[in-house]
């Protein structure tokens, strides 16, 4: 082979160490860090977003700090973070002579870890608040059992005040009967309610 | 060559003759190429350096933006804190209204169940027995075909008539309430007054009132 052969070829093969050099170990891996970079900018940009948008949540809470506590403390009252039995039975004899009907038994468990259950509605809000149940661990629910004797519109209201009190309770069913035939003529019934209340320990 | 013979000489052109011995000519090209060489070398050279600079300019400009948007979310949080009270009761409203929101799912709105099998009773009969059973809140249903037709509500009403078309235009009514799926008429017996009838009646999901959340909502990336 000629010498400049050998030269052009020599020359030619140095330029493209030059450019692959530079393209391997400069370019790509400074792009690919831009790229890093870029995605932790996004990242970032859109948790400054939600964390602004909580900020000014916060600063409405904290105008309307009263209305606030009390929406808290109304939720606190539905799902307490203990038994709260006395107060619980208070609200059932108050819903029950309101109702005129009398409770003739009551029956509550011990409270356990409520297992959380799949969705049957399989809304979203459900299947969001499912996962972070499941993973606190704190939702506990009680067996509950009353028996209330009473005329069925009594019942009704009874049941009625129940689902719509201050303590949330989940009425799973409802047994009516007569009470016995004397009293079945005077429109005298016996209702059977069994059902839940709920706990939640530490939700702070 | 041949064209180059029949050509005619040009006016005013100048001779040029090449004396140089081959040898010397080689060297001379060999020359010219390593310099032609060297320069397409130190080109390339140059223009991987400014490649090389930019990229590292937008490198650099890259940082910059992260770390203005790392202070500024620093920034955020320092304003967080000063409502840090806002916040624990903001994580315990958004605790408690999953737990409603998971505790409620299979909420049934008895009172308003009663109160339409009140009305569904035939005039001149009552109500002398009702089961209304729901599945408890931890129990995991039996799937049927799809979600609609899982039974979430069984309602068994006794209850008396006058005449047996009291019966029919019950179930007649039932058929109209939210989330009806079937019934069943268990027994039908007669009495001195007229009839004695045992209903069996389910209803799918649709009847069900699941609890909506409560509180504060849609920042639940902050829990």
């Amino acid at each position: 082979m000629k010498a400049k052969s050998l030269w052009t070829a020599g020359g030619v093969t140095v330029i493209l160490l030059i450019l692959a050099s530079t393209i391997l170990f400069g370019i790509m891996p400074t792009y690919s860090m831009i790229q890093n970079v870029d995605n932790q900018i996004k990242a970032i940009r859109s948790e400054n977003s939600f964390r602004l948008h909580y900020l000014s949540v916060l600063r409405n809470r904290a105008k309307n700090k009263d209305h606030f506590y009390i929406s808290v403390n109304r939720q606190r009252l539905e799902i307490p973070s203990n038994m709260q039995v006395v107060e619980f039975l208070n609200e059932l004899d108050l819903e029950a002579n309101a109702a005129h009907v009398k409770l003739s038994g009551v029956q509550l468990n011990l409270p356990q870890t409520f297992p959380v259950p799949a969705s049957i509605t399989h809304s979203a809000a459900y299947a969001a608040a499912s996962t972070r149940v499941a993973a606190s661990n704190h939702l506990k629910s009680s067996a509950i059992s009353i028996t209330a004797i009473g005329g069925l519109g009594g019942i009704r209201s009874f049941l009625s005040a129940l689902e719509h009190g201050p303590r949330y309770v989940r009425v799973a069913s409802v047994r009516l009967s007569s009470v016995d035939a004397s009293n079945a003529s005077k429109g005298q019934l016996k209702a059977e309610i069994a059902g839940q209340i709920f706990t939640y320990e530490g939700a702070h | 060559m041949s064209n180059d013979k029949h050509r005619a000489p040009v006016i005013g052109g100048k001779a040029k003759a090449d004396f140089l011995p081959p040898r010397i000519q080689e060297l001379h090209d060999g020359r010219k190429n390593r310099h032609n060489l060297a320069i397409s070398a130190l080109v390339v050279t140059a223009v991987c350096g400014v490649s090389m600079l930019f990229v590292v300019g937008i490198e650099r400009s890259s940082q910059a933006l992260l770390s203005q948007q790392q202070t500024e979310s620093a920034q955020i949080l320092n304003r967080q804190n000063a409502y840090s009270d806002m916040v624990a009761l903001t994580r315990e409203s958004n605790n408690l209204s999953d737990a409603y929101v998971v505790a409620s799912e299979r909420n049934v709105n008895w009172s308003s169940f009663m109160q339409r099998i009140e009305a569904a009773v035939p005039s001149g009969g009552s109500l002398t027995n009702l089961d209304m059973i729901s599945p408890a809140s931890e129990d995991s249903i039996a799937a049927g075909a799809g979600a609609t037709a899982l039974t979430a509500v069984t309602v068994g009403a006794t209850f008396t008539s006058p005449t047996i078309a009291g019966i029919e235009f019950f179930i007649l009514d039932a058929q109209q309430w939210p989330g009806y799926q079937s019934s069943m008429v268990s027994q039908i017996g007669s009495t001195q007054s007229g009839y004695n009838a045992t209903v069996q009646i389910t209803f799918d999901v649709t009847a069900l009132a699941p609890g909506a959340p409560q509180g504060v909502y849609g920042i639940a990336s902050f829990h």
